[in-house]
């Protein structure tokens, strides 16, 4: 314990490590906040001399307050009042699409504009094609869960038409989801892509800060000093790993724990609650709320940067060039966001996935397997990648620190 | 108590550092002299363990070191010629770490780093960040590093690089008298370091050992080889390109004294002088090859 506690001094006395550290904590609360200067909303009580257009907390605040009416369970009268609305409002002022109106017309739409993109994904032709709110019959529209549910088939079946047994899975997955979904305004989709990008910084950081753990030791020769004492081989490897690790635990946990703060406190408590699928697609198959995606992709991102630590560990146990260890680590890390711009998404999406850290990405990140329908089908058997991320981060975490130790012991002996 | 070196080999692809290499260390002080290239580093980094030989073994009282591992590690003490710090920490949190890979107790280690930094007159510069100690501090907390555990086996490669010739001085004290009924190897191009203090010698050459034994004996292998003789400085030039000239004194204006090496007197009048160890170095290894050192 006095060895670990010294090897953490050790590390974070380091002034490369304090600044990276200090960047990742500040990076945790600007990402939080710059997808507040995003929203933008019609002021819904405008009088001569104030603002036409919101922004920022403003308009978070007006949001809530315009879509008050929707909040809650989000019932079948809810989907038909909207349908209705939409359709009255596109008649009487004689348009055929919303972005023809004026603001004023508009802002008679946008207590019920959260349910528009849901209905439209919902009501979708058979082939996948979004339905025009304006050809349905608020009447006699037929159940929106039911709907949602058909049209994930028609998608699984178009998108997975040779692997019935995705489609059969993702159906499992679905029928778990909770149902009726519930909305109140809060958290954005892009603050929640932010948590993705959050990570990405996060696990740039502690790259930087892993790649000399072993690698500067042997470029300074302090390594040879250390090699020769009673502990000095793999009982320090281990120590090393342990306090790595926990370097870059504590610096993730702190850093998305200011995040998840931050979130909440400027986009409101109530929005957690909301389905995932009121936010992204009604067919999502995840059965969580915003908070429960949130702290998810949360989880999940420690376990894969602890996968992806271990990796940049090993690396750096086998270069005896820290600018090296560190360009190579920055390297395999980051492959799958650089495959990600360089292949097609249906392949990447796979490779990516033997990565320990293959769920952190840019377009290609944990957060886009969890909302979309991405399997691996190899004959009858359909993994979600979700899961095949996770799974490979998990059992990638002993591997790599095993190879670490056995790299390190057997360093320069040759 | 031995360490014993058993025709140990070290071969890299295009050149063999130490070539069938046996040695028997026993206690007390051993000096292992050699010109740049020779093959020291590659021999005591092997016999540190952190270098396995391409052949032969090295076996601490008949067991082989890499058998021993931890146990061997615990018995040794080793400053390597050239190593890292970390610039960050103090000369006490870089003592307390090591001596937490060493495995010693906390109490031992306030005890013994107190004592050692005493020792190295370094206490005024315990609070001291390493990045800003000079480098003669810097070799004085690398051999307390390596003193911390009391080792059976102490091994110091170029300990004396960077130290004043009073904190040499001082240096030899300490190893005179922590030798006592222990191993220290001390690798050196600095003849005097060693001539005195160890009372046995290896010299390497080519990867070789061309020569051991006491300091006594191997000074002895040079007696009627070191000459000594005056002569004006018109002639001196000649002489120079001629002879293995060790030493070189000015005699007033127009002439110097020299002290040169050979099989017999060469200059007229020269008178045989007592040799050193250092005159054995430069006859083996020649002035010019010896001096690249």
């Amino acid at each position: 314990m006095r060895l670990l506690g010294l090897e953490i001094k050790r590390v974070l006395m380091s002034r490369m490590t304090r600044i990276v550290l200090g960047a990742a904590l500040f990076f945790s609360f600007l990402l939080a906040y710059i997808p507040v200067t995003f929203v933008y909303c019609r002021n819904p009580q405008v009088v001569i001399g104030d603002k036409e257009y919101l922004t920022g907390f403003e308009a978070i605040r007006a949001e809530k307050q315009i879509t008050q009416g929707i909040s809650g369970e989000i019932t079948q009268e809810k989907i038909v009042y909207a349908v209705a609305c939409y359709q009255d409002c596109l008649k009487r002022y004689g348009v055929d699409y919303t972005y023809e109106l004026s603001d004023t017309a508009k802002r008679e739409l946008d207590p019920v504009k959260y349910l528009f993109h849901g209905i439209r994904e919902a009501y979708a032709t058979e082939g996948g094609i979004a339905a025009d709110i304006m050809d349905l019959e608020a009447g006699n529209l037929g159940d929106f869960y039911a709907a949602c549910r058909k049209h994930l088939t028609d998608i699984m079946r178009l998108e997975q038409k040779e692997h019935p047994a995705a489609g059969r899975n993702a159906e499992a997955l679905y029928g778990k989801v909770d149902m009726p979904f519930w909305y109140a305004y809060g958290v954005s989709a892009d603050a929640i892509e932010y948590e993705g990008l959050l990570v990405l910084v996060l696990f740039l950081c502690c790259t930087v800060v892993c790649a000399p753990v072993f690698s500067s030791e042997y470029q300074t020769g302090a390594d040879d000093i250390l090699r020769c004492t009673k502990s000095g081989r793999r009982k320090l490897a281990v120590v090393k790993i342990v306090s790595a690790l926990m370097i870059c635990l504590v610096v993730t946990v702190i850093g998305m724990g200011i995040w998840i703060l931050a979130t909440t406190v400027f986009w409101g408590q109530e929005g957690m609650q909301t389905s995932v699928q009121m936010v992204f697609s009604v067919i999502s198959l995840v059965d969580l709320n915003v908070g429960g995606l949130i702290w998810s992709e949360a989880l999940c991102s420690v376990i894969m940067l602890l996968s992806g630590v271990c990796l940049t560990l090993f690396l750096s146990s086998r270069f005896s060039n820290n600018m090296l260890a560190m360009a190579t680590a920055l390297l395999v890390c980051f492959l799958p966001v650089v495959l990600g711009w360089l292949i097609p998404d249906h392949i990447v999406n796979l490779v990516k996935c033997v990565f320990p850290a293959g769920g952190i990405g840019l377009q290609n990140g944990f957060l886009y397997d969890l909302l979309e329908m991405r399997y691996l089908n190899i004959g009858e058997l359909a993994i979600w990648t979700p899961f095949l991320i996770m799974a490979f981060a998990v059992v990638e975490i002993p591997l790599w620190i095993g190879l670490t130790i056995r790299s390190y012991r057997n360093h320069a002996l040759k | 108590m031995e360490l014993r070196v058993e025709h140990v080999s070290k071969k890299y692809a295009d050149k063999t550092a130490v070539n069938d290499v046996s040695l028997t260390l026993t206690p007390g002080i051993w000096g292992l002299l050699g010109a740049n290239g020779a093959g020291k580093t590659t021999l005591i980094r092997m016999i540190a363990d952190i270098l396995k030989p391409t052949a032969g073994e090295i076996l601490y009282d008949g067991i082989p070191i890499a058998t021993l591992d931890a146990e061997y590690r615990n018995l040794f003490g080793y400053l390597p010629q050239e190593f890292g710090f970390y610039p960050e920490f103090t000369v006490k949190d870089y003592l307390e770490y090591v001596a937490a890979l060493k495995g010693l107790t906390k109490t031992h280690t306030r005890e013994k780093i107190e004592e050692l930094l005493e020792q190295m007159t370094l206490t005024e510069v315990i609070n001291k960040k390493i990045r800003k100690l000079s480098g003669g501090m810097k070799r004085r907390v690398g051999i307390s590093q390596a003193l911390l555990n009391d080792p059976e086996i102490l091994i110091l490669d170029e300990p004396t690089s960077g130290l004043d010739p009073g904190e040499r001085i001082r240096l030899r004290r300490l190893l005179a008298e922590f030798s006592k009924g222990r191993i220290v190897l001390i690798s050196t191009h600095i003849v005097p370091d060693v001539e005195y203090i160890a009372a046995k010698q290896a010299i390497m050459r080519d990867g070789k050992i061309v020569l051991s034994g006491t300091t006594e004996e191997l000074v002895r292998k040079m007696d009627g080889k070191v000459w000594q003789s005056t002569v004006d400085n018109e002639t001196l030039a000649r002489y120079e390109q001629g002879l293995k000239i060790v030493n070189l004194k000015n005699e007033g204006a127009e002439e110097t004294q020299i002290r040169y090496l050979g099989e017999r007197a060469v200059i007229a009048g020269s008178k045989e002088a007592e040799p050193h160890l250092e005159d054995l170095y430069l006859w083996l290894f020649g002035a010019k090859e010896g001096g690249e050192e």
